[in-house]
């Protein structure tokens, strides 16, 4: 059982970090930005191109997120903005469009051969009967911290409400004389550092390749909409209750039912989320959190 | 008004193109460096005209590395011949396309090779999961199709017109075996991608090693390309083997060898099926003293063609895939030779009888019925100091 909430703990924090910024974007801007996945490629591979450069991993690592940030903001200000301008269909298609560039283009500097960041290989620890390693350990610590001032600063500082504003009712914020474009700015940046920060805990903890977000496009997605779009809090709950239920439908024993042993494969696993999205839609469309608004 | 509004929405696009590739291009580095230590020998300029075959190749995806070595291999080939008397007074061209690792794209670069470049051969591709449907085209437009580094055993019946320089998996599963054996172990847990490779090599182990009266554990399929195998290794660690059997490649490779180091399976022996396709991507580190089998690069008499490869390329063997390739190449040129002309089922005709007598850089290739390769030659080797050392 301790292996599964390990695991649960590594891969849920993955999940969430990304979630969490894609459902922030989709509330303030109502749109789901696909790109948001490369976003974390983009961070491990700019991690392991400053470490080439000579840089410690700790500067390598705090640079990659901030240069995705500032990028994320370009990106919005370039591209974004003006597709949202004619609808949110086509940026989301447009995002898709830039997810396959930002692939393309990283395989065409970085090569296909996986890359890793100047980790020391260290073996896991014995953890009531199961294992994990200090850069897992330090993996889940940095997420949980990054999530919690996450929480605390929506909630409680006026940045956190403005954005809050923005999501709620765009208009108005407007007519309250919130500088609307300032907000979309911070949640952009905050999103896509977010991600980074995921990308490049994942390549510590494995190695970075070009499909490293693309791979987390269906749990992320899952999570976020399980979570009720636009709410953190229910994505980052709804990335861990994913996670959860991942590790342990692989781990229980389907056979003991029947007298049997019988794993599932674990080549399942992905069904898991979609499993969960489905039943989510069926029965709660809102998501965990998700508000229904009444209109008219 | 709105040809300037369209023009900056044009902008808006055209910028954060440049700007990702400026940004990606700081992190370049050496890879695209030739690291070519003295060029391949020119062509005998009295060759008049050209004989054309094809090649699909991954050389972009996972298998990049053995895609660029296997493409080593043919370049070697094609210069050793043109230095010579070429193929039937022509000089031989081999036309190499990108597969990308996939199945789709293989087939996509088989047709361009068949309806533009009017190819009667084509060699390729290394995974089975994209040779099978590869030859499977073949055979339908009636070329020649030779496969110089898929294993499955379901490349016996894609057709009369294909063959394989390479053993397939049956003679490696029961070579496997019976080293596994050998070495003492009663019971095995092995680890294979969920590919045709896969499950293959999974069959053609579990029941050699069964009927040498071991046992197995369990058997895990992973699939491919996720960013953590640990529940997979777990699964193999919880069922107690004497010995761990894992076949893995590409980045899965490297993230699985370094998640068997950090879960503690490498406290038992973890032995490797072709080694070549793991160790190199690893961290030294995490295979170190790792035991395995691998397809014998070079024959006794290959040390020529081994020296050739590091003089040229200024390395030792990348893979141990390149010496099929060259013996492809090599191979159909004889058969070529011997059927005399670049027809297709003349060259079909020609190849078993022309690999009873053929001595290739891997050793004999005797095809078969099937017009698979009946002998190979293994090796059984050792990771020491991070380098494959044979045993």
């Amino acid at each position: 059982m301790t292996e599964v909430l390990i695991d649960t703990a590594v891969r849920g924090s993955i999940i969430a970090l990304l979630a969490v910024g894609l459902t922030l974007v989709q509330g303030t801007l109502q749109f789901a930005n696909i790109a948001h996945m490369e976003f974390a490629t983009l961070g491990g591979y700019i991690a392991v191109a400053l470490t080439g450069a000579g840089l410690g991993l700790l500067l390598s690592s705090v640079l990659g997120v901030v240069i995705v940030a500032v990028l994320a903001v370009v990106f919005y200000r370039l591209l974004f903005r003006r597709l949202l301008g004619s609808g949110t269909m086509i940026a989301l298609i447009g995002s898709l469009a830039l997810a396959i560039i930002i692939r393309a283009v990283l395989q065409l500097v970085f090569g296909s051969r996986p890359r890793y960041l100047p980790t020391p290989l260290e073996r896991g620890m014995d953890f009531h009967g199961a294992l994990i390693t200090p850069s897992q350990i330090r993996l889940i610590c940095i997420a949980l911290a990054l999530l919690a001032t996450l929480a605390v600063v929506l909630k409680f500082t006026s940045l956190g409400r403005a954005i809050r504003a923005v999501a709620a009712n765009p208009d108005l914020a407007d007519v309250s004389g919130l500088n609307r474009k300032r907000v979309v700015d911070v949640v952009w940046m905050v999103s896509a550092g977010l991600a980074a920060t995921s990308g490049i805990l994942l390549s510590i903890d494995s190695a970075v390749g070009i499909e490293l977000g693309f791979n987390l496009l269906l749990p992320v997605f899952a999570a976020a909409i399980v979570g009720g779009l636009g709410s953190t809090l229910g994505a980052t709950i709804a990335a861990y209750a994913l996670a959860f239920a991942e590790s342990f439908v692989l781990q229980v024993d389907w056979g003991a039912l029947a007298g049997g042993a019988y794993h599932l494969e674990v080549g399942y696993r992905p069904a898991v989320g979609f499993v969960l999205l489905v039943v989510m839609l069926a029965f709660r469309p809102q998501g965990l959190m998700g508000r229904t608004v009444r209109r008219g | 008004m709105h040809l300037r509004r369209n023009r900056t929405r044009a902008l808006g696009l055209a910028i954060p193109l440049v700007l990702a590739l400026s940004m990606s291009a700081c992190g370049s580095d050496s890879d695209g460096a030739s690291t070519k230590k003295s060029a391949l020998p020119a062509a005998n300029s009295s060759l008049k005209g050209e004989i054309k075959i094809g090649a699909v190749l991954p050389l972009t995806g996972t298998n990049a590395t053995i895609g660029k070595d296997q493409q080593r291999g043919i370049e070697l080939a094609v210069a050793k011949i043109n230095e010579g008397d070429g193929v039937l007074g022509k000089k031989l061209v081999v036309d190499i396309e990108d597969s990308q690792g996939t199945a789709d794209a293989a087939i996509q670069a088989a047709k361009k090779l068949v309806s533009v470049g009017k190819v009667s051969a084509v060699i390729g591709e290394y995974s089975s999961g994209n040779s099978i449907p590869m030859q499977q085209y073949l055979q339908g437009q009636g070329v020649v199709g030779v496969n110089p580094g898929s294993s499955s055993i379901d490349l016996r019946s894609t057709g009369e017109l294909q063959f394989s320089t390479i053993g397939l998996d049956d003679v490696a599963g029961k070579f496997t075996a019976d080293a596994l054996t050998e070495k003492g172990y009663k019971s095995i847990a092995i680890l294979a991608p969920n590919n045709s490779y896969g499950t293959g090599i999974v069959d053609s182990v579990s029941a050699a090693f069964e009927a040498n009266g071991g046992k197995v554990t369990t058997s895990g399929l992973y699939t491919e390309g996720q960013s953590d195998y640990r529940q997979e290794l777990n699964r193999l660690k919880d069922s107690e083997p004497d010995a761990y059997v894992v076949t893995t490649y590409g980045k899965d490779g490297t993230v699985i060898n370094k998640e068997i180091f950090e879960l503690g399976l490498t406290d038992k022996p973890v032995f490797d099926i072709y080694m070549s396709q793991d160790v190199p991507d690893a961290d030294p580190k995490s295979v170190e003293g790792r035991i395995g089998m691998d397809v014998n690069s070079t024959s006794a008499d290959g040390q020529a063609y081994a020296d050739l490869y590091e003089q040229t390329y200024g390395e030792n063997f990348i893979s141990s895939f390149n010496g099929y390739a060259y013996d492809a190449v090599t191979l159909l040129a004889e058969g070529i030779e011997s059927a005399g002309s670049a027809d297709s089922a003349a060259i079909a005709a020609a190849l078993p009888e022309v690999s009873k007598t053929y001595a290739g850089v891997t050793g004999p290739v005797v095809l078969d019925a099937d017009g698979q390769r009946s002998e190979q030659p293994y090796v059984i080797a050792e990771v020491k100091n991070g380098e494959i050392v044979p045993q």
